[in-house]
């Protein structure tokens, strides 16, 4: 009965812990995402230092957290996502306004779908 | 290439463990659960190990929450028999006082040629010898035949027969296996006397050594080397 009790827990604390990790990346796509959309709509008014800075700090928060995302997201979506941020970074730089509005899109995009498929819905699920 | 080893002793030890947690059962005959369960484990690990881009959680945690799954409902099956059938089925009677019953063997989608060449593997070539043969829930068939086809046994000869008892290993390939020599009621000063007796010349020299209950000893040496 012992064994089963463990058993029972364990499951109980692994579920748990997987709404957690559902909570965490969305939290965590949501705070780059908001830097993204934030450089975004300095670069349209031309503010690019501002830019420039959110930018920045959306990439150190998402490469920041980067033994997280390595274990619990595909290596391929983590790679894919802070391409599309250096990529945001690199039309800012280059003070190309309607670039960087494309590149934001793209990295908020990116983002939204790595939170996307870890919420538990009937889209995830099948 | 350092991560796929360590990636592979990880899952390797993982694997093992939660094996040895489900039980001697799963590593022999499988019922449709325990089935289930080793085809998903073996194909989930498969799946990290082959490529080291996908994290190795999401090979563990379809593996330990498998373990706890199989865990819990092999503790139902044992407290309740209703779902005992519901998840591992009922034996099926494929023969009934020798007779075969079709109605069974077409649920079971079970041949006349599979039914003979069950049987054949029990050493059975004539089907009317047989008065019961079960489907298990494993796939196995368990048969009892006529008792004028079952082998004589000394107790219906009324003979009296010396019984041997469970013979335990006392050397292994030039091992003392201490444990069976303490159980046996055994010790070491007795293994060295049976040693000098055989001129053995040490423990090293045994391949193998077992002592039954009778105290009868059956002795290998170690071959020589040539």
């Amino acid at each position: 009965m012992k064994k089963e009790l463990f058993v029972g827990v364990f499951l109980a604390l692994l579920l748990t812990a997987s709404f957690f990790n559902i909570h965490y990346i969305g939290k965590l796509t949501d705070d780059v995402r908001q830097r993204v959309d934030h450089a975004v709509s300095c670069a349209e008014a031309e503010n690019w230092g501002e830019a420039e800075k959110k930018a920045e700090e959306a990439i150190a928060i998402w490469t920041g957290r980067d033994t997280f995302t390595h274990l619990v997201l595909r290596h391929s979506e983590i790679e894919a996502a802070t391409e599309s941020l250096y990529a945001l970074a690199q039309q800012i730089y280059s003070r190309d306004k309607g670039a960087a509005k494309g590149a934001g899109q793209a990295a908020s995009a990116r983002l939204a779908s790595i939170a996307d498929i870890e919420r538990v819905r009937l889209g995830s699920i099948f | 290439m350092a991560i796929a080893i360590i990636r592979t002793l990880i899952l390797y030890t993982v694997i093992v463990v939660s094996l040895r947690i489900m039980g001697k059962r799963q590593i022999g005959e499988l019922e449709p659960a325990e089935l289930v369960v080793a085809v998903l484990i073996s194909d989930l690990a498969a799946h990290p190990l082959q490529d080291i881009g996908t994290p190795l959680l999401y090979g563990l945690i379809p593996v330990l929450t498998l373990l706890c799954c199989q865990v819990l409902i092999s503790a139902l099956i044992i407290k309740s028999l209703k779902f005992r059938a519901l998840v591992a089925g009922k034996p099926s009677v494929l023969i009934r006082k020798g007779s075969i019953v079709q109605s069974e063997m077409k649920k079971n989608r079970f041949t006349i040629d599979e039914l003979a060449e069950q049987l054949r593997k029990k050493d059975i070539y004539d089907i009317s010898t047989v008065k019961y043969a079960i489907l298990e829930t494993d796939g196995s068939l368990s048969v009892l035949q006529y008792a004028d086809q079952l082998p004589v046994t000394p107790k219906q000869m009324n003979l009296q027969t010396d019984d041997n008892g469970y013979a335990v290993i006392i050397v292994n390939n030039g091992r003392v296996m201490e444990d069976n020599l303490k159980k046996m009621g055994l010790n070491e000063v007795w293994l060295e006397r049976q040693l000098q007796q055989r001129k053995a010349g040490g423990v090293k020299n045994v391949y193998l050594m077992t002592v039954d209950e009778n105290g009868r000893i059956y002795y290998e040496p170690k071959e020589q080397k040539a």
